[in-house]
């Protein structure tokens, strides 16, 4: 077993299997590796930090519990991301039976609010679109367009063909377009929900 | 142009690759993940360590088989209790006193008259719930203990934060949460899941209603020294917590 200074050259893998032999400090270490990537993909794809956070515990726990399950089909950081968007997706679910209940007040927001205001009112704008895509098209936007990774990969996290990811995408974008019209256009009349999709995301976040 | 687009008229293309554009600013606006988040994940994981690994980790909390019998034991005291007062026969029960001191011997507090209740069945104590009303708190025997309330009461988000301070016991456990209160492996497993999420111990739980739904509402003493109160629904410990809503103690 390699020592403690070297850790952070030990491959993903190493640390896993380290875990399943009963290293206590190898889980933890994979996970830390990982966590601000995960963390990105929790909080966009659910778009409330609160939910965020409480999926990505899961998520760790669960792959923590699951590690044996693990079969080297895909990279260990594919395997993670697979574990977070699922916890993500149940997450969206319980909130989709409980969405008669509204949202705490005064949340924290999931975009900075440091910067250019105009910036920043932007992202809020594209925040709240991408919010009211269904859970399936936000997620690939997410791994794609946000996260960059490749379809492939991004098929791999999701557990479909890459055809069915490129068509989630076409299909979010495109919804995305019309969301945000007016901020390309402000002339042109916004095709915008009728509500604020902030005000209906937990309800209205399709599986 | 965006990876997965067909061809499109280039005003539409232009703004599809818009929309990819506005997606990576956003993602370069992602917040770091909160301290206090990396705190939570690293106490959940030391937590799970102790779960899995007790026999190399220095533990102190009682397993839930452990826990259970004195669940058990503080509901049906509490009932028995309020069943003592109700038709005056605590005199009777304070008659079998010596013996149930012998039963509870190993209970801290085992000499408190309200604690070495007369033996009684949970049907007989749910029985009871269901035809009766009456004031008490239930008991346990010791302070790290889990108290188990029965109290039916329907709780909102204002008023979690006052589980286990209600007097009555007057309402039968909810059809939905009897899987919970009559097994107590499954009590057990939900009181993980709950700990799972929010490390700490269990505390209080009373079998009630949160904004109308069944539910077991249950206070948790964290580790970090802080509370939570939690309203957790009926699939409690089977997939997780199942949880309704949480808030701060």
């Amino acid at each position: 077993m390699a020592p403690v200074s070297d850790v952070n050259e030990v491959p993903d893998d190493e640390l896993l299997r380290r875990h399943l032999v009963g290293d206590h400090e190898a889980f933890g270490e994979l996970f830390r590796r990982h966590r601000e990537r995960l963390w990105a993909v929790a909080l966009r794809t659910l778009g409330h930090p609160e939910d965020a956070a409480d999926a990505l515990q899961d998520a760790m726990i669960s792959a923590y519990r699951a590690a044996g399950r693990f079969r080297g089909d895909s990279a260990v950081t594919t395997w993670l991301h697979r574990i977070v968007v699922n916890a993500c997706l149940d997450r969206v679910r319980r909130n989709k039976v409980r969405a008669a209940q509204p949202l705490p007040e005064g949340g924290p927001e999931p975009v900075s609010t440091e910067g250019d205001p105009s910036k920043v009112a932007t992202n809020m704008a594209v925040e709240e679109a991408l919010n009211a895509l269904p859970f399936d098209q936000r997620a690939a936007l997410v791994l794609v367009d946000m996260m960059g990774y490749p379809v492939s990969e991004t098929g791999r996290i999701l557990d479909v063909p890459e055809g069915t990811v490129k068509s989630r995408c076409a299909r979010g974008r495109t919804r995305l377009a019309e969301l945000l019209g007016h901020l390309r256009n402000p002339d042109a009349d916004p095709v915008v929900p009728s509500t604020s999709p902030r005000a209906d995301r937990r309800g209205e976040s399709g599986t | 142009m965006t990876a997965g687009q067909p061809d499109r008229p280039s005003g539409e293309q232009a703004a599809l690759d818009a929309v990819s554009a506005d997606l990576r600013a956003l993602s370069a606006a992602t917040p770091p993940m909160p301290p206090e988040l990396i705190t939570r994940l690293d106490l959940a994981l030391e937590a799970e360590r102790t779960r899995v690994h007790p026999a190399t980790v220095p533990v102190s909390r009682e397993t839930s088989r452990r826990r259970w019998p004195r669940l058990v034991l503080a509901f049906t005291t509490g009932v028995v209790v309020l069943a003592g007062i109700s038709v005056g026969v605590s005199a009777l029960w304070r008659g079998q006193q010596s013996d149930e001191r012998d039963t509870a011997a190993s209970e801290p507090n085992a000499a408190d008259p309200e604690i070495a209740a007369p033996d009684t069945t949970d049907e007989d104590a749910q029985s009871f719930g269901a035809e009766g009303s009456g004031t008490g708190d239930p008991k346990t025997t010791d302070k790290s203990d889990a108290q188990i309330y029965y109290s039916g009461r329907d709780y909102s988000r204002a008023t979690l934060p006052e589980v286990g301070t209600s007097s009555t016991v007057n309402s039968s456990v909810d059809g939905d949460l009897t899987r919970l209160s009559a097994d107590e492996a499954a009590l057990g497993a939900c009181f993980d899941a709950i700990e799972t999420r929010y490390p700490g111990e269990v505390a209080v739980a009373d079998f009630a209603y949160f904004e109308g739904s069944p539910s077991l509402v249950v206070r948790v003493s964290q580790v970090d020294g802080g509370g939570k109160v939690v309203a957790v629904g009926a699939a409690c410990g089977l997939s997780g917590a199942d949880e309704l809503y949480a808030t701060a103690a």
